[in-house]
This record gives structure tokens, C-alpha cells and sequence, in this order.
């Protein structure tokens, strides 16, 4: 990991204060916030933002800043456990296919490729309508979804790295299988899944927002940014900063994660694709 | 065989999750009664075990009947045959687009020396994906269709006008752009390495030393090059433009198979679900092969693998 | 460069001619957010499939905004009076008019209301309901103009039957030898006797309808109607903004600023006899307690919800029944918002805030009620949420659990829920479906519930009426159910079109007198 190349990446590092920030603010949300995000006050619906709100109200009166930030909280855990509990199922069964092969690479990968080939939406859907959707069914839900992905690029690195003079070596030291793959293999296949891990943060919060667009999102009161973009779907016209901040907190934080995911790469030596 | 039969198991299993069925949707009407709801669940064979209804469907199944949908009252084929068309239409577009300005960025951000290209490019790329598509369809439904008027207001054609291509086009190009924009910025990074990695490459230098600017020995020797692994991804590509068209179709009045499915699923029409998600499944299954296909016949190094 | 401009040109005045639309011929245009899957009557529940079948198919009789009932088919309105009804309203005596024919030229005849009974009735297909019609024990045809229908007891509600929404006759010279119905190609492909056929149905997209010139009251004005399938709400409103539709039915409270602001437009109120309400399961231990369901009445500050929430178009009631309704009763117990007193009846119930804590307690278990909602809607979230609110305020909490269409009725007739939000009404002729049927709120006054059943045995319309109050009074005291304010239920009409007068029953019924 060549920490000075990604220095260098003036998008990467931008994106990676961005980020920090946005973090630091959303976990922050309950010493920053000026009003309780859940206080409803029918009689200032849909002030535009200035005064005593910065960021406006809501349809229900609700201070748009504070939701902001509580929200940020929700959809930025979300993508955390998510990306979190894929890798860590993706990456194991992966690297156990591609280390052991025949059937255990047979299993994983009907697996992975019979959830690849579904829609993710639609399965979401299904599960969304089943279980009650509270933050960690939802992320485990999406994990369960995005797992192949990460899966497919474990499976492959280890494949290559297999054949390397270094796991040969190992093995012919007498090592036991599991330690030449988690000890000597994985720590070298890192850097792909890494970048793809970031991407897959980002991917969380958009099928999150599009989640929320189909009726499966996060149950109100409950603050997230997808949920509060699509609240504002009725007022684009007549109070449009209700879309314009959950918007534009998703694109920033969906495109930082892009960037930071791409400087990454570029100092972990991978190439493209 | 197997692979097959575990997936419709699972296929059926999940679908059938969800608490309630197509008679259920009824009974929040005011006027529903109790037991005519419950007399429908019968007719449905509704009431019957799971197992059971399983083996009814797929015994149907393997002969070709994948049922009537319940919305609809006619086979559940027809109903997702006469959605496909628009569907195929518009991730055919969106591939396109996502292909043509994707390629297009990557050759430019590849190509140009200065970081300050390279970095634009990047940006409006991953612009273009990071804007949840249901908004950035509904923004432009409102500057470009409301304001300007220079699109249509959703929908596959003007209705009671004439069908032509280009009034079909007209339509078509606004939900292709949005759903198109989402892939630009990975196709973009494909062919921006890919050109990046065979810059060095013996091929181009000797371009160059005859003469060749950099640009021209990159394109003519590089993009060939770079276009192979495009391929490949294609396939994946295509569950994740699936869902991108549910959102997008609901935006622009889109009659395709990803509204289809959100509908379908709302009003519990089993028989349209299934036939749905089979079509989804086998559409990746004949994109995937014919990429290997095509892979196998651009590479020459995998015929000979 | 200029050969280049030129095929530039033609290309731009192409797209012009393509873009500009037909608009020679008089289309009414009505934008749908959602499709209906069938026009074969009495199949399906969607209120929109039932007005897209208006267009095609006749009732027996219409409603009108006055609420009083309008001969279609039928020649006159049967009553006591003129006979049409038994004295004791066991036989109902229907005479049809001359003109009414189906598309292909038959007429229509009372052999057709016979079948239609029987198809309805029938056990073997999936018909959603079947009130009133399964009390009937026969359908006598003494003459192609006259059908006598007799019942088996009483029957104070088959006008309001005939008149309901999707209560459309059937063909039955065309329908009588199919095999299975349910699966007949009659369901997207109908020959109706309305004063429109359908012509053209792209699936998803749209439905094309064009006039009957032979309609029995007349061919109509328009040339030809079209209903747009548009689901989206940006896309609905860019529609509007173009001024491409004529009409859109059951538009959200929350578009009313929008729809206000177009100038082309004018909104209107459509009658509905349903409230929105909140169902309380009476069985629930927390809710068995009448001190509590007063409570959570008390606590909601009504006017406030109704003036900001729901338009400021209907005022909050305390009656069953909304005043638009014959039977409404006007004084009933009222229950206005007074937060002071919501606290006083839940300490009284022993529900109490241990420590000043913010949630109730009773013997160790927190004051917890779960609110049922039906998920995809902007203006019942805004409800449910404010109701939240309003409910924490005293310590209750409420936690709102959202649900979709298909699973709110499995969950609410299973008895697995404490309170749930949703709208029900009942109609012109109430059947009280909800009180003696389905009872989601587990309402176990048996002496109130006496009272529906004289209703439905007593012809006397004002000693209906008198039973109908007295019920009211006492669900007033009883509060099984929180009803919050009539629903108001809107539409958006083109102002230059004339004759659009939406009623109870339905929003298209007069469609052949509209004129721009």
C-alpha cells in the first residue's frame, strides 16, 4: 500500500476529507442538531431554508438539518455493516473456493452465480416485505445480495496467487492449507477487494434510496437519506430543498467513495477492472 | 438439471414469502367479505400447502404453462411478452449510451497527458452514477419536459399519433440517458486503464517510432485491446441495469418488465413474478454465453488456452 | 457544409411533424396512476378498474351528487310507492328501458340482469363480493323488459347494490357458454353497452376507447377516450404542466399547491362517504380499556391534522357515518383535543410515568402501540407520523410498522395488530360490512350491534335512519375505532370541460354529456 502514491491523488484525498467529515458530522448528530429530528410541528410545514431553520422544515414541520444529520447517521452505519458483513462472507467463501476447488468451488460459485443473475432490487423487495425492515435486517438483507461480488474477485485473486513460488514454498514446508491461505495468500489479495468493499459502499446507499422509492426502505420516523429523498418526491416543485440535500448528501458521498475507491487502487498498484 | 430445480425451489419459496396473496389485495376494499375472499384462495388453490402449489407450478412450468396471471387474466407469457419489447429497448439504449460515452471519456482521459482532463473526466463520470436515478429522472422530466418541453412526458410513443422510429427515439432517448449515465463512469475506467496499461506496451512504441502520434498508437493498438474485458463485463452488467430500469420505468411511464415486477409484487401476482424473474435470469444466462462466445472469437490467445 | 445543413433542416422539420399531436379529433383524456388488469365486471375491487368500466358498461342505476338514485337501465327507480318494491321489501320489480343495446347491436334484456346475478353468485369463480346479490333467491324474466327479483327476506340495500361502483350488467347472449369466465378473453377485450367501446389496449401504456355512436342517451361528444397509464408523481405533474390530460382521479392532498398553481386546471371535490380512521383492536389488553382508546382520541389534536394535513377540506367527526351521508348522526359524543385530559384517563387507567419518565408504564411493561400503516403513500405517512407525535406527547409510544396493500388485511383479520390507519366508508345503502363482518376492531358491543341488524330487516327508510343514529351514538361513547375526518378525495379537471359531476359511485357516469 503505497501511502505516498495515494497522497498524490488530489480527487482521492479530497474525497477522502469529504468523507471524514461527513462521518464525523453524522455520528456527531446528537451534539450538532439543533432541534429533535422526530419533533413534528404542524404549524411551520415547509419553510424554505433560513431563520431558525438553516436547512428549512419538512411536509411535517420537522427541522431538515437535524434529519440531515441523524440520517447520515443511519445510511452511513448502513453502508458500513453492509459493506462490512459482504466482504467478510464474499471474501471467505471466495477464497475457500478458489483455494480448495472441485466442490466447494462448484457450491460457491452456484451460489454466487444464481444470486448474481437475479435482480438485487427485486430480491430486496421480497425480503423487504417479509422481514420488518429496521437497519440490521435491511443490512443483512443487501450483504446477502452483495456477497458475490466480492466473492468473485476473492476466488480469482486466489486462483492466481495459488500458483505462486511463495504458496509453493509454503506448502512444501509442510504448512497446513487453512494457514497458507489465510497467513500467506489473502494478506496479498487485499488490494482488489478493498477498492471493490468501497464500491460497494457507495452502491449500498443508491439501492438504499431506490429501496425507499419502492415502498421497502427504512420505517418512519427513522431518518435516512434515501427515505428522505424520497419523501420529498411530492414536493420537487413546491419545496424542492426537501430533495435538494438528501440528493446531493448521497451523490457526495457516493462520489467520494468512487474516488477514494479509485486513488486506492492506483496505490495499491492494481490495474483497472 | 439440478442447478435449474434448486433455483426455481428458491425462486418460488421467496416469492411466496411475503405475507398475503393476490386475493389478499381484494379484501382491504370496503365491500370484499370475508368469504368470498377465502372462497377465492380456494378457486386459486391458495389454500393448499406450499409443497403442493409448488409442484402444480412447475409441473406447468416444464410444460410451458407458467400460469394466468391473476391481475391480468390471461397467461402470464403474454403478459410479460408484451412488456419485454420496451424493456430490451431501453437497456439496449442505456448499454449503448453507457458504452458510447463511456468509451468515449475513457479514450479521452487515457489519451490526454494533462491531469486536469483526466480529473474532469473522471468527475462528470462518476457523477453521472452517484445521483440516485429517481431523482436525476425526475429532474429531468422537469427542466426538459415540463419547462422546455423538448421531451415528451414519458410514455414509449405519442398516443394516437403515427409510430414511427422517430417518435419512438424522441421517447426512448430521455430514460436511456438516465439510465445509461450510471454505467459511463465504469466502462470510463475500464478503457482509461486499459489504455493506460498498454501504453508501454512494445505494439505502440513501435507505432510511435515510425511516426504515429501517441493518441493514434493508443487508439490503433491499445483500444482493441481494452474492449475485450468490456465484453466480458457486459454480462454482469445486465441484473444491476435490470433493477436501474425498474426505477427508471416507473419515472418515465416506461411500459417494460421492470415495472412489471415492482406491480407484480405489490399485488402479489405470483405467476407474473416468476415469469418475470425467469425471463431476467434467462436473459443474463444468453448474455453471458454469447460474451464468452464473442470473447473466445476477438481473443486469440483463449483459443488457444 | 451546406448539404449537411439541409439534412439538418428536414430532420428538425420531421421531428416537428412528429412531435405535434393528432389533435383534430375530441379525445378526453384521463391520466390513471395505475393499470387496471381487467374491464370484466365484477372480477376486481380497484376503484379505477370500475371507472374504466364505466366507460364501456352501464348499471342498472346511477347516483347523482344529490345522492338520490338515476334510472339507467332500468326505465324508473323502483319504490314502494310506485310498486316497484314489495311492502315488505322482499321483491324488487325492475323494468328496463327500450334503448340501452350492446355494442353488437343486441339489446339489451332482463336476461342479462338474470345472468348477471348468476355469475356473481356464482360459486366457482373468483368473485371478491358478493353482498346483497347472494340474498337474492330468484330472478323471474316474465318479459324481455322486466325482471322481478325476490329475496329470501328483507332486503333494504339492493339499489344501493345496483347502483355500486363496479354493479355493471353482463351480456349474456355472448357469455353464457364459456367455460371458465375468470380466464376469458371478455376480461381485456369487453363488449360493453356503454356510450363507449374500447378500441385499443397497449399493455402498461395506455387504454384507447371510442364512442358508441348507437348509446341510448346518445352518442357522446368526444370522438374517443384515452386513459394514460402514468405512475410516477413527477411524471403526473409534467402531464399536467403540459396540458396533456383532461382529467386525473384520485389525485394526494399533497399535490394541492401544485394543482392549485396551474391555471389550466381547476380542482374538485369528490363525494365519498369513507373516513380515515384509525382501527383499534378492541381485544388487545393494552386497548381493551375504553379509559385508553379515549385517551389516544383525546390526544390528537384533529382540526389541526384535517386543516394541515388532509387540505383543510373536511372537519373532523366523531360519527360512523360522514355528514355527507343521509344517515349521519349530528349529535354524537365529541371528543375534542384536549391533551390534559388524555393524561388524566391514562393515569386513571394505571397507566403512569414512573420518575417523569417520558414513556408510560403499568406493572413493569412500557405503553407501546404498534400503528399499522399502508406503505407508499406520501399523504397517509404524513398522517401516521403527525398522530406519532401526537400520541408520544402524552407517553405513548406508538411505533409505526408499514405494510403493503396485499398484507394489511391478512394482518388486521388475523387479530396480530393494536391499531392501524386506512379509510373505509360505507355506501349510499349501508351493508355495514365492517361492523357485522369483518370486525377488524374486535367490536364486542352486542346491543350496538343489534341495532345494525334490525337495520338491515326494516324498510322504513326513517326508521332506518333512527337505527343507523342510534348505533353511531353509541360507538361515539364506545370508541372502538378513532375516526379522524371524512376523507376528501379530489380530482383535477381541464376547466374547459363541462358536465364532469362526480358522485359517490362514481366519477364517469355521465362521461357521454362532457363537452369542451
Amino acid at each position: 500500500m503505497r501511502w505516498r502514491v495515494f497522497f498524490h491523488q488530489p480527487l482521492g484525498v479530497a474525497a477522502a476529507v469529504v468523507l471524514l467529515a461527513l462521518a464525523v458530522a453524522a455520528f456527531a448528530a446528537p451534539y450538532l442538531a439543533p432541534y429533535d429530528p422526530n419533533a413534528i410541528d404542524l404549524r411551520t410545514l415547509q419553510r424554505p431554508p433560513g431563520g431558525a431553520h438553516w436547512l428549512g422544515t419538512d411536509d411535517l414541520g420537522r427541522d431538515v438539518l437535524s434529519r440531515m444529520l441523524y440520517a447520515g447517521r443511519i445510511s452511513l452505519l448502513l453502508a458500513l455493516v453492509v459493506t462490512a458483513l459482504a466482504t467478510a462472507i464474499g471474501t471467505t467463501l471466495g477464497a475457500l473456493a478458489g483455494f480448495f476447488g472441485r466442490w466447494t468451488d462448484r457450491l460457491v460459485s452456484l451460489a454466487t452465480d444464481a444470486l448474481l443473475s437475479l435482480p438485487v432490487l427485486g430480491l430486496a423487495m421480497v425480503a423487504g416485505s417479509v422481514l420488518r425492515p429496521n437497519l440490521w435486517t435491511l443490512a443483512v438483507v443487501l450483504a446477502l445480495v452483495s456477497w458475490p461480488i466480492l466473492a468473485r474477485i476473492a476466488r480469482a485473486q486466489v486462483l492466481t496467487l495459488r500458483e505462486r513460488t511463495y504458496a509453493e514454498a509454503a506448502r512444501a514446508l509442510g504448512l497446513r492449507p487453512q494457514r497458507v491461505l489465510f497467513r500467506h495468500l489473502l494478506p496479498n489479495a487485499v488490494a482488489p477487494l478493498i477498492v471493490a468493499a468501497t464500491l460497494l459502499g457507495a452502491q449500498v446507499l443508491l439501492v438504499e434510496s431506490a429501496l425507499s422509492f419502492l415502498g421497502y426502505g427504512m420505517r418512519p420516523p427513522t431518518p435516512s437519506w434515501g427515505g428522505m429523498l424520497n419523501e420529498a418526491q411530492a414536493f420537487y416543485r413546491q419545496s424542492p430543498w426537501l430533495a435538494v440535500f438528501p440528493g446531493l448528501a448521497i451523490t457526495l458521498t457516493v462520489s467520494a467513495l468512487n474516488f477514494v475507491g479509485d486513488a486506492l487502487r492506483a496505490a495499491m498498484g492494481g490495474r483497472g477492472g | 438439471m439440478p442447478r435449474l430445480a434448486l433455483i426455481s425451489v428458491l425462486l418460488f419459496g421467496v416469492v411466496h414469502l411475503p405475507k398475503g396473496g393476490p386475493a389478499d389485495v381484494y379484501a382491504a376494499d370496503p365491500s370484499a367479505t370475508p368469504e368470498a375472499i377465502e372462497r377465492m384462495k380456494e378457486i386459486w388453490g391458495l389454500d393448499q400447502p406450499l409443497h403442493v402449489q409448488y409442484l402444480r407450478w412447475v409441473t406447468r412450468l416444464v410444460q410451458g404453462d407458467w400460469g394466468r396471471s391473476y391481475v391480468e387474466r390471461r397467461p402470464a407469457i403474454e403478459v410479460v411478452a408484451d412488456r419485454l419489447g420496451p424493456t430490451l429497448r431501453l437497456t439496449g439504449a442505456a448499454l449503448l449510451v453507457g458504452l458510447m460515452a463511456g468509451v468515449g471519456l475513457g479514450v479521452l482521459a487515457g489519451v490526454s497527458r494533462s491531469p486536469g482532463v483526466q480529473h474532469a473526466v473522471r468527475v462528470i463520470a462518476v457523477l453521472g452514477m452517484s445521483v440516485p436515478t429517481f431523482w436525476s429522472g425526475a429532474i429531468v422530466l422537469l427542466v426538459f419536459s415540463s419547462y422546455l418541453r423538448w421531451i415528451p412526458a414519458g410514455g414509449v410513443g405519442t398516443i394516437g399519433g403515427e409510430a414511427t422510429l422517430l417518435d419512438a427515439l424522441w421517447h426512448l432517448a430521455a430514460p436511456a440517458l438516465v439510465l445509461g449515465s450510471v454505467y459511463v463512469a465504469q466502462w470510463m475506467r475500464y478503457v482509461q486503464a486499459g489504455l493506460e496499461s498498454v501504453a508501454d506496451d512494445d505494439f505502440v512504441r513501435t507505432a510511435r517510432a515510425k511516426g504515429l502520434s501517441r493518441a493514434r498508437a493508443l487508439l490503433r493498438h491499445g483500444l482493441p485491446n481494452v474492449l475485450l474485458p468490456l465484453v466480458t463485463v457486459l454480462g454482469l452488467e445486465l441484473p444491476r441495469l435490470l433493477s436501474g430500469a425498474m426505477v427508471t420505468e416507473v419515472v418515465f411511464s416506461w411500459p417494460g418488465i421492470g415495472r412489471l415486477l415492482h406491480g407484480s409484487l405489490v399485488t402479489r401476482d405470483y405467476p407474473v413474478v416468476l415469469g418475470t424473474l425467469i425471463v431476467a435470469g434467462v436473459a443474463v444466462l444468453i448474455v453471458n454465453l454469447a460474451t464468452d462466445l464473442l470473447y473466445g472469437v476477438l481473443d486469440p490467445r483463449v483459443r488457444y488456452a | 457544409m451546406t448539404s449537411i445543413r439541409r439534412q439538418f433542416a428536414t430532420l428538425l422539420a420531421v421531428l416537428a411533424v412528429a412531435i405535434t399531436p393528432i389533435a383534430a379529433a375530441q379525445t378526453l383524456t384521463i391520466l390513471f396512476p395505475q393499470e387496471p388488469g381487467s374491464l370484466f365486471p365484477h372480477f376486481d375491487l380497484l376503484s379505477l378498474a370500475h371507472e374504466a368500466q364505466d366507460l364501456v358498461f352501464d348499471r342498472l342505476f346511477a347516483v347523482d351528487e344529490q345522492g338520490a338514485y338515476l334510472p339507467e337501465l332500468a326505465a324508473e327507480v323502483p319504490t314502494v310507492a310506485n310498486g316497484g318494491i314489495s311492502a315488505d321489501g322482499r321483491v324488487y320489480t325492475i323494468r328496463l328501458r327500450d334503448g340501452p343495446a350492446w355494442h353488437d347491436g343486441t339489446p339489451v334484456t332482463a336476461a342479462d340482469l338474470a345472468f348477471t346475478w348468476r355469475v356473481i353468485t356464482d360459486p366457482d369463480l373468483p368473485i371478491p363480493t358478493r353482498t346483497v346479490w347472494r340474498d337474492i333467491v330468484s330472478i323471474e324474466t316474465p318479459d324481455e323488459r322486466t325482471a322481478v327479483i325476490t329475496f329470501g327476506d328483507t332486503n333494504v340495500s339492493f339499489l344501493g347494490a345496483a347502483s355500486f361502483a363496479g354493479a355493471f350488467v353482463l351480456p349474456s347472449h355472448l357469455l353464457e357458454g364459456i367455460d371458465d369466465l375468470a380466464s376469458a378473453p371478455f376480461h381485456r377485450a369487453p363488449i360493453g353497452n356503454g356510450a363507449f367501446r374500447l378500441a385499443e389496449w397497449q399493455a402498461g401504456s395506455f387504454l384507447r376507447f371510442e364512442r358508441n355512436d348507437a348509446y341510448w342517451a346518445g352518442p357522446a361528444h368526444f370522438d374517443s377516450v384515452v386513459i394514460r397509464i402514468v405512475p410516477g408523481s413527477e411524471a403526473q405533474r409534467t402531464v399536467l404542466s403540459r396540458g396533456e390530460a383532461d382529467l386525473v382521479l384520485q389525485v394526494a392532498l399533497t399535490e394541492l399547491p401544485f394543482v392549485d398553481g396551474l391555471a389550466a386546471y381547476r380542482r374538485a371535490s369528490v363525494p365519498t362517504f369513507a373516513n380515515w380512521q384509525l382501527w383499534l383492536n378492541n381485544e388487545d389488553p393494552t386497548l381493551a380499556d375504553a379509559r385508553v382508546r379515549q385517551a389516544l382520541v383525546h390526544a390528537i389534536d384533529r382540526e389541526l391534522i384535517a386543516e394541515t394535513l388532509l387540505g383543510g377540506l373536511s372537519r373532523p367527526d366523531d360519527a360512523v357515518l360522514p355528514v355527507s351521508h343521509w344517515a349521519h348522526a349530528d349529535d354524537v359524543r365529541r371528543y375534542p383535543f384536549d391533551a390534559a385530559e388524555a393524561e388524566r384517563l391514562l393515569d386513571a387507567a394505571g397507566w403512569v410515568r414512573p420518575g417523569g419518565s417520558a414513556i408510560r408504564e403499568r406493572a413493569g411493561q412500557p405503553l407501546r402501540i404498534e400503528l399499522i400503516n399502508i406503505a407508499g403513500q406520501a399523504d397517509r405517512l404524513q398522517v401516521v407520523q403527525a398522530v406519532q407525535a401526537f400520541w408520544r406527547a402524552i407517553g405513548v409510544q406508538a411505533e409505526i410498522r408499514e405494510v403493503d396493500a396485499a398484507s394489511f388485511v391478512p394482518t388486521l383479520g388475523g387479530g396480530d395488530f393494536q391499531s392501524a390507519y386506512g379509510f373505509f366508508g360505507e355506501g349510499q345503502e349501508p351493508v355495514w360490512n365492517l361492523w357485522l363482518g369483518t370486525n377488524w376492531q374486535r367490536y364486542g358491543n352486542q346491543e350496538a350491534l343489534d341495532l345494525l341488524r334490525a337495520y338491515g330487516v326494516t324498510v322504513e327508510r326513517e326508521a332506518r335512519r333512527e337505527l343507523a343514529v342510534a348505533f353511531q351514538r353509541q360507538v361515539a361513547e364506545d370508541v372502538p375505532v378513532i375516526i379522524l375526518a371524512p376523507r376528501p378525495l379530489l380530482a383535477v379537471v381541464r376547466a374547459d370541460i363541462q358536465g364532469f359531476a362526480p358522485t359517490t359511485t362514481s366519477s364517469l357516469w355521465n362521461v357521454h354529456a362532457w363537452r369542451r
